[in-house]
Formats: structure tokens, sequence, C-alpha cells
């Protein structure tokens, strides 16, 4: 069988699905992309990964426009004038949503609703009807868990419109994120946040004190999964490094960090060089795309994302520690070797000279991934406590917290709930202003109950993995990870914490 | 002390435990058996927690007259206060005590602003007990102080109640049927649990 005719023939792919496997397909036929030998090898000891990008990237993989240049200004190429009222606001971004590319070829970032539909909420009912419409709109068409909306800091009516409508409607598009600031943030808007994300697993919470110190006077958002990037820019590209496989070529703890980590950080921050220049040079996306010339994204706010999973499994192994439940996350030696790898990729990361990144001071950013389904149990997303061996919850927000700290591209854990939590969200609030005070980088939780699921890192239903399973088609095409994910990850089996 | 769940804190001791977990809590409950026996101690800890900046409640049955722990008092925020029964001789029989200083409690912690809930458990075969106490309270509880009908469930109950009052637990029928007496007498909140 050709793999043409595997994908032409799959019951389980929608046509567009279909449409997006055959084109990457043809993209992987081609050998005009720079690749040294080293990355080659790395990609086939699987310590390496590319995480679908390819062999011809031809556009940036995550891309942040500026919408409220969109709001101000409206869109030359797409002839769409400033829009004047709710309707105009939420058709103008649909349309506009439908023009951002991406690694998946759906907009990962949707824009901070609060902020750009607020001057429109001139009367709830029909700020409600709009917007109700609207997510309808983004669920059905923009069909994949990556798209990504942001809220607040600050409340306001509209962010409770979307709250209202998030929890009535049960969508698991577009993602959404809370920018939470203790000091911006009403405990009221922290609340309602909570009680929506316990019965609809959505928004999580961003640090946004953190986030904010590293972006300085830039406006950063949160895209794709828990991205951090600048608005007006993206990340071009998001390469892993598979900590555990990596320990496996360590002779012992001292050899990993002064021999096998720098070897292959530097393999794959060559290889984002050369992928950046591709995409920056070869590619047309920064010399003739709309975004770009018309300034909704500028090419000096992009920036490399270096990606790490794995650092429990890579710990353990390093510390001869069979058992998960001994071994990071609950014990001291693991904490500081964890904490010594991290400086040390931190340090090789911050020193290399990253190519088109200027407003990032010229260097790549670092973020914990929230892994794919073909990592197995064996490289936990990120910097995660396995699953199966979690700590105390206080326990474990803490250990995690510590390791947050070079992320500044993103990193987060997930947090499940049982019911009884539903009639404190207070409560919840109150242990996600913990976190995020010590030092957490984002939080996101779900309640045990729910059919919208987080997995890893994005949403999924219950009830469409099932439909995949009776092989039928599922319109999110998202949902097939969260399928790989469950079955091959354990990734819905995170510890409940009940009261 | 022979439980391996029970340890022994001093103040100090207690505090730094509370200091770990200071981030993700807004204040603490101290509850029992009856806390108000350590009243000392809790005096000494909330005084300490206090500076931690969380709130210190007190989780008691009322059969020490908090008019004789004002010191307490001022370092608390108030207390959650157990009225098991209105009828004088009922509550002498469930609890051996009488519940004159319990009454009185009800009256005292609410002129000096110090009570923050009240509680009822309901007993299983008990109506015309579940209706006078819950009636009496409701009549006594001003303003927005929640009232808490609990309902009995064998879970947890030493064998001496359940030999009292069997494994049966109250139907949630029955509980509502209190709280729409409890809401005829006051305007403020009347929870289930």
């Amino acid at each position: 069988m050709s793999k043409v005719h595997d994908i032409i023939s799959d019951p389980t792919l929608t046509y567009e699905q279909q449409v997006l496997s055959l084109a990457r397909l043809a993209e992987n036929m081609d050998d005009s992309l720079a690749r040294d030998p080293e990355w080659i090898a790395a990609l086939n000891d699987e310590i390496l990964c590319d995480l679908g990008e390819g062999l011809a990237p031809y556009r940036p993989r995550y891309i942040v426009p500026d919408y409220s240049l969109l709001m101000e200004k409206g869109c030359k190429f797409l002839n769409l004038e400033p829009p004047t009222d709710i309707w105009e606001a939420t058709n103008t971004l649909l349309i506009f949503y439908k023009h951002v590319p991406s690694i998946t070829s759906f907009p990962v970032y949707l824009g901070n609703f609060s902020k750009l539909l607020a001057p429109f909420d001139v009367n709830a009912n029909e700020t409600k009807k709009a917007l109700r419409l609207f997510l309808q709109h983004i669920d059905s068409t923009l069909t994949d868990s990556f798209v990504h909306a942001n809220i607040g800091p600050e409340d306001n009516r509209t962010s409770r419109i979307i709250l209202e409508l998030t929890e009535e409607m049960q969508l698991a598009i577009p993602n959404i994120t809370l920018l939470y600031n203790p000091e911006k943030t009403s405990d009221e808007f922290g609340v309602a946040s909570v009680k929506c994300m316990l019965a609809t697993s959505k928004p999580s919470f961003a640090n946004d004190v953190m986030y904010q110190k590293d972006a300085g006077s830039s406006e950063y958002a949160i895209v794709s999964c828990y991205n951090s990037l600048r608005v007006g820019g993206g990340g071009y590209t998001l390469p892993r490094i598979r900590l555990y496989n990596a320990s496996l070529k360590a002779k012992d703890a001292n050899d990993f960090i002064t021999n096998v980590l720098p070897n292959y950080v530097n393999i794959m921050l060559t290889n984002m060089d050369q992928r950046i220049r591709y995409i920056v040079e070869e590619s047309s996306f920064f010399k003739s795309n709309f975004l770009v010339k018309e300034g909704f994204v500028k090419q000096e706010n992009f920036t490399g994302m270096f990606g790490v999973v794995g650092l429990a499994e890579c710990v353990n192994h390093l510390l001869n520690i069979d058992d998960p439940n001994k071994g990071y996350g609950h014990n001291e030696a693991a904490t500081e070797l964890g904490l010594q790898i991290l400086d040390t990729m931190h340090e090789l990361v911050v020193n290399h000279k990253g190519v088109y990144c200027q407003a990032c001071d010229d260097t790549y950013v670092m973020h914990a991934q929230v892994g794919i389904d073909s990592d197995g149990t064996e490289n936990s997303p990120g910097v995660r406590i396995p699953i199966g061996s979690e700590p105390e919850l206080r326990d474990h927000i803490l250990l995690e917290a510590k390791m947050h700290k070079h992320f500044v591209s993103g990193v987060g854990d997930i947090f499940k709930f049982d019911e009884t939590w539903v009639k404190t969200p207070e409560a919840v609030l109150q242990i996600i202003k913990g976190a995020l005070a010590s030092g957490m980088r984002y939080f996101s939780g779900y309640n045990a109950d729910n059919d919208v699921v987080r997995v890893t890192g994005y949403l999924v239903k219950r009830s469409e993995i099932e439909k995949l399973r009776n092989n039928e088609a599922s319109l999110n095409q998202v949902t097939m990870f969260g399928k790989g994910a469950e079955e091959k990850g354990k990734a819905l089996s995170r510890k409940i914490y009940s009261e | 002390m022979s439980s391996p769940k029970v340890r022994t804190y001093d103040v100090q001791e207690l505090v730094a435990y509370i200091q770990q977990h200071a981030l993700f809590i807004s204040g603490i409950t101290v509850s029992g058996g009856e806390c108000m026996n350590y009243a000392d101690f809790i005096h000494d800890l909330f005084v300490e927690v206090k500076k931690l900046g969380l709130t210190c409640l007190i989780d008691s049955n009322g059969a020490y007259d908090f008019q004789d722990y004002t010191d307490l008092l001022e370092v608390s925020d108030g207390v959650m206060l157990d009225v098991k029964a209105a009828d004088e001789a009922f509550h002498q029989t469930l609890c051996r005590y009488d519940n004159k200083v319990v009454l009185a409690n009800l009256e005292y912690l609410q002129s000096v602003d110090k009570l923050v809930e009240v509680r009822t458990v309901l007993l299983p075969s008990q109506d015309r007990q579940n209706t006078c106490t819950v009636d009496y309270v409701s009549k006594h509880l001003n303003g927005d102080i929640p009232y808490k009908l609990l309902r009995y469930r064998p879970y947890g109950v030493r064998a001496e109640g359940v030999a009292v009052f069997g494994s049966q637990t109250v139907s949630e029928a029955d509980a509502i049927k209190y709280k729409k007496i409890a809401c005829l007498n006051r305007q403020g909140p009347v929870i289930v649990v």
C-alpha cells in the first residue's frame, strides 16, 4: 500500500485532514533544507525530534498576530474595514483567522478576547448572541485544539460573557488562558474562572507577573498548548530533546552534564539555526505574506523554541532509581540533579547566538513541551512528575515550580480535581494563587468527570475519542493525538486530588 | 495517642507546618474532638498564625462559656458553633452535659461579632427534636450568618452512637422539610449538607 493510498482510504480522517496529511507527505519528499548528519542520527536515535515540522518548513510554526492592529486599521489584503460593532468585530476576526498559517494550518492564537471585544460590548444580550455564534463558528471551522484565546488579566463584562458561554456550550475549541495577575485580576473574576475550569477544563491560569517580566515592555500571549510568545511575532520552530533517551548515552550523571547534554543541545541549536534561516530566507512567508506586509507580525518578534521533555525519567535513570515513586518529585537528590540539568541547558541555550530573533536578545527560548503520543511513558511532558507517581498536591506544585524558572516560552502542569472542589472554588483559587506565587508559570485544572478533558496540554472530548475508536471521523484533528496520548501515555490518568 | 495518625506538636512545630502550606490556604480551623479542651494552646497558636496573614477559626460544641475566653476570641476570626439540641433534657441525654452554656454562647458570640456559622446535625427518627432545634436556632440567629443542617450519617460515628441512632441516614426530603422551617424564621442562608 502506498502512503497516499493509506491517507485517502482512512475512514477516520475528514476531507480537510486528508488534504493536510497529503501536503505533509509532499513536504517530506523534499531535500532543500540543510540537515547535518549528527541531527539525522539523533532523530533516528529518537533523542531529538522535529515535532512534525518536516523537511520543507514554509511558515513559522506559531504565528501570533497583533489583532489590535486589525481592530484599529482593518486589513487591506482581506478588504476588511475597521469594525464598528460586535457583529463586525467577530466577523472580521473570523475572516482573518482563516488566513493565519501555522504548523497545523490553523491559527494558534485568536487574540485577547477581553481586550479585543470589550470596546464593542454595548448591549449584554447582543454581545452574548454574537459571541455564541462566534464561538460556535470557531469550534466547527478552526478544528484543532491548539487554537488558543486569552482573557484578562482585568475583569470586564465581555470576559464574564465568554466564561458563561464557555461553560454552557462545552466545546473543546478554543483553548482559553486567563492571564492571571493578583494585582490586576479580582478574586471574583478568579473564582468565576475556576468555576468555569471545573465545569469545562478551561481557562488555564498563566502567571502574568512572570511572563510580563520576561517580555519587558513587549506584549506576550499564551498560544497553542501554553507557549508564551511575543504578540506581533511568534515562534519559528520547536524541536525537542528527549532527555531520557539522551541519558541512555551517558556513563553517569557527570558524563551527562559535561558531555552528552551539551553535544545534543548544540546539535539541536544548529538545526534550529538552519531551519529558521530556511523559513526566513527561502520560504516566501516573510517576503510576501500580508501578515508581514501589513505589520500584523514583524520578523524580529519571532524566536526559536527549544523544546524539552522527559526530565523526570532522565534524572531517575541517572540516579539509578527504578521506582518512580521514590524518584523525581520524591527526593532531594533528584530535585538537585533536575535543577542542575536545567541550569546547564539554559546556559547553553542563552549563550548561543540565535538567528533572526532580535527582539529576544538574539537568543532562543526554552519550552517544556507537553509530549506526543509516541513518547509513550518513557518521557514525561517537560519537567512534570510522571503520571502515577504524583506526590501530595502541595508538594507536587512546589517541586515543579522550582523547575519552571528557565522556561520563558512556556511550561505547566495539569491538576485533576474531584467533584468536592466544585463547592469550594475559592479554595481552588487560593491553591492556584499559591502555585503562581511559588514560581509556577502555568496551572491547568479539570474535573475528573468532564467530557471536555485536558490531555497533556490541549483539550479533547472523551466522546470524540470514542468516535475514533468506532472507526468514525472526528472534526477536531487533535482528537487522534488525545486518543494516542491516552492509550500510550496514560495521559488521562493523572492523580485525582480530593479534599 | 495510640493511633499512628495522631502526633503531638508544640506551637512552634505546628506553626512551621502551617507555614509550609500558607501560600495555598486562606486560613486554619481548629476542630476536635473538642478543641476548646486546649484553649491555651489554641490561643498561642492563633497569635503566631495571625502573623502569617491567615484567618483562624474555632470549631466548637459550645460546652465552654466563651465569655471566659475573651483573649482567645480577640485573636480569633470567629467560632463555628454546633447546637446539637435546643431541648434541655434531650441535650443532657445526648451529650451528658446541659445546653445552657451552648445556647448562651449562641447569643454571646453574636453580640461580640464572633459567630461565623452554626450547625445542627439532623438525627434519624427524632422529628420532634430536630424540629425544636432548627426552630430555636433559626429564631436566634441574626443576619447573614449561615446555618448548616447536616444530615446524620453513620460513618465515623462511635459504636455507642450507632447503638442509639442506628445505621440509617436522614433523607434529603426530610432535610429540606427542616430547611423550610428554618427559612420561615430567618432571611439568612440555610444550607443542607
